[in-house]
């Protein structure tokens, strides 16, 4: 998906850059189109709310086009729009008052070190050799199985309520659970998770 | 009984990670109150927070929810109009300044645009480059036994001198924050002369380890002085501190003395952290394992692990309090753990664990106590934090750090 855009012309992210600058719309566009979905998902993870999602990436491309003049991006694009979106995010949390449960206990810190994606992390994931091992593994998992396990170990939810939205009895549910971590255990060894 | 593997995993996983539904929910923002304290509870436990870290990794990889088609060339439309209006706007703006052909009439549409101007760029305190810090300049120094001083992550020909200085077969500049005198005890200790000494200083912001050469190793916080000399006599180890260290002492008969402006602490073997700066009004011995013996002002105090001693100059009176000694003293591994503390006693260690100068102008009451984990890496992840729990606001001014009030 990253280069099957016709404008090779912004393959060097230095005339890019000075597009942008330039205020050239195409510029603009190849970029919305090029970061958007991903941005977006990020952003998703860290709000857990759609309208503030798009209004967050929303303002991160208005903003960057309003400064255009004076933009000055020392390490790249990319690394920029993540920072952005995450400055935002962490702003709508703020007017939101979602940390307060955090705050009040003295827990801030773990919010912020711990528990929020941050964008060097978030990067990192993207690109990485772990993130393309556990999906594929996953991936390669029966249909039923991957989506009981998703269920449970992502979505958090407990057996007997997986069980009663599927459909199923909880025994079923036990066995696809072994069968997912029978599997996930032999391709990915160095995990704990498994 | 035959255990399966799969069972002794599944009783394993489950005694240290009670439930993946609070992670998740954690991870989701959507864990109340009560969770969000289980959860922090259960997180300061190493292995649950590398457990926690995998899980995180999982989530984040399986939990993308990107956007639909429909979505993003709705964005796109909505964006390209936005800057299409933006572009009217300015044509305008300039079309106007253009024409207005009287002073006054200049003047006025001036302070439009001046406005207009303005309430484009305000409120960007939020974007602020972090690059922009300055960070503290001074460079780690060592000092030889001949009054020479060198850098030692500095230049190559310091290297050079700093493993002519280390002499061993194995390149003692092990890693670049590092320095290793642990081979001299055969170099030397033959040639029984009078100990020759070296001293190291460690700037704000910079962290160094040192390994003495019977193999304690000194991790020295930033703002330190820690004199020893290149090789131990048979009699004593003896070192001069001023400033904060986390001593590692290998287990020998003879002695292992650390003295600051008013503490001796005397051990055989064991680790302890020792913060014993002149010009602040406390001084501290915090015990990890093994027992340590303080002598003071002529009050000498054996203290146990998990216990902190620590002596007010002011009131001159030492006392013992029991301690988390692993938390208080996860600075050597890069991670400030800071506990009832003030506002500005906060910002001032903060200031000298990232080397950057903070200016408080904010009213936040001394009486407020703050808790926080700092992590080496990351001012950024800092400064929010404290903005959000102080209910302020932060900027960057000529590489200053400015704390004011939220308004």
């Amino acid at each position: 998906m990253q280069d099957n855009t016709p404008n090779n012309f912004f393959s060097s992210n230095k005339t890019l850059l000075d597009a942008l600058k330039d205020g050239k719309e195409e510029a603009y566009e190849y970029i919305f189109l090029k970061y958007y979905t991903n941005l977006y998902s990020y952003a998703f993870r860290i709000l857990n709310n759609e309208s503030d999602t798009k209004e967050c990436i929303q303002s991160t491309f208005c903003h960057l086009w309003d400064i255009r003049k004076s933009l000055n991006i020392n390490d790249s694009l990319k690394s920029y729009l993540y920072r952005s979106v995450y400055n935002g995010c962490i702003d709508i949390i703020r007017k939101k008052r979602v940390l307060e449960k955090y705050e009040e206990k003295g827990f801030l810190d773990i919010y912020m070190y711990g528990v929020v994606q941050n964008p060097e992390a978030e990067i990192k994931l993207q690109g990485s050799e772990t993130r393309k091992a556990v999906q594929n593994s996953i991936n390669s998992l029966p249909e039923r199985c991957r989506e009981i396990f998703i269920r449970c170990r992502v979505m958090g939810y407990s057996h007997a309520e997986i069980a009663s939205s599927l459909n199923i009895s909880v025994k079923t549910v036990e066995n696809q659970m072994t069968i997912a971590l029978t599997k996930l255990r032999e391709k990915l060894k160095n995990f704990i998770l498994f | 009984m035959r255990l399966t593997k799969y069972m002794f995993n599944k009783m394993y996983k489950e005694s240290i990670n009670p439930s993946d539904n609070l992670l998740s929910k954690i991870l989701s923002g959507k864990a109340v109150s009560s969770e969000v304290e289980q959860f922090a509870l259960w997180i300061k436990d190493s292995q649950n927070e590398r457990y926690f870290e995998e899980y995180k990794q999982l989530w984040h990889t399986l939990n993308s929810t990107p956007a639909s088609t429909q979505r993003s060339d709705q964005s796109l439309i909505s964006f390209l109009n936005y800057v299409e209006s933006s572009k009217r706007r300015e044509r305008f703006r300039r079309r106007v300044l253009y024409w207005g052909s009287s002073a006054a009439t200049l003047l006025i549409m001036a302070g439009i645009y001046m406005v207009l101007w303005m309430a484009g760029t305000a409120d960007d305190y939020n974007k602020l480059a972090f690059s922009e810090l300055k960070y503290n300049s001074d460079s780690i120094k060592i000092e030889l036994s001949d009054g020479s001083v060198i850098n030692p992550l500095s230049s190559k020909s310091n290297k050079s001198l700093l493993s002519d200085l280390n002499s061993g077969e194995d390149g003692l500049l092990q890693e670049i924050r590092e320095i290793n005198y642990l081979n001299r005890v055969k170099s030397i200790s033959d040639s029984s002369d009078t100990l020759r000494y070296n001293a190291v200083t460690i700037p704000p912001g910079e962290r160094f380890v040192v390994v003495l050469s019977d193999g304690t190793k000194v991790y020295l916080h930033s703002g330190s002085y820690l004199r020893y000399p290149i090789c131990f006599g048979s009699a004593s180890r003896e070192v001069t501190l001023d400033g904060r260290a986390y001593f590692d002492v290998s287990k020998s008969k003879v002695p292992f003395i650390v003295s600051t402006e008013d503490m001796k602490v005397e051990v055989l073997g064991t680790s302890f952290d020792v913060e014993a700066k002149k010009s602040a009004a406390k001084s501290s011995v915090i015990l990890i394992e093994g027992s340590v013996k303080v002598h003071t002002h002529g009050i000498s105090r054996i203290i146990a692990p998990d216990e902190m001693f620590s002596f007010n100059r002011e009131i001159r009176e030492g006392i013992v309090k029991i301690v988390d000694s692993k938390a208080m003293t996860q600075w050597k591994d890069g991670i400030l753990a800071l506990r009832e503390i003030s506002f500005n006693d906060m910002l001032s260690s903060l200031s000298t664990w990232y080397g950057v100068e903070i200016v408080n102008r904010s009213s936040v009451s001394p009486n407020e106590r703050f808790y926080g984990k700092f992590d080496r890496e990351n001012i950024e992840a800092a400064v929010k934090t404290i903005a959000l729990s102080a209910k302020v606001r932060y900027r960057i001014e000529k590489g200053k750090l400015i704390i004011v009030d939220y308004k």
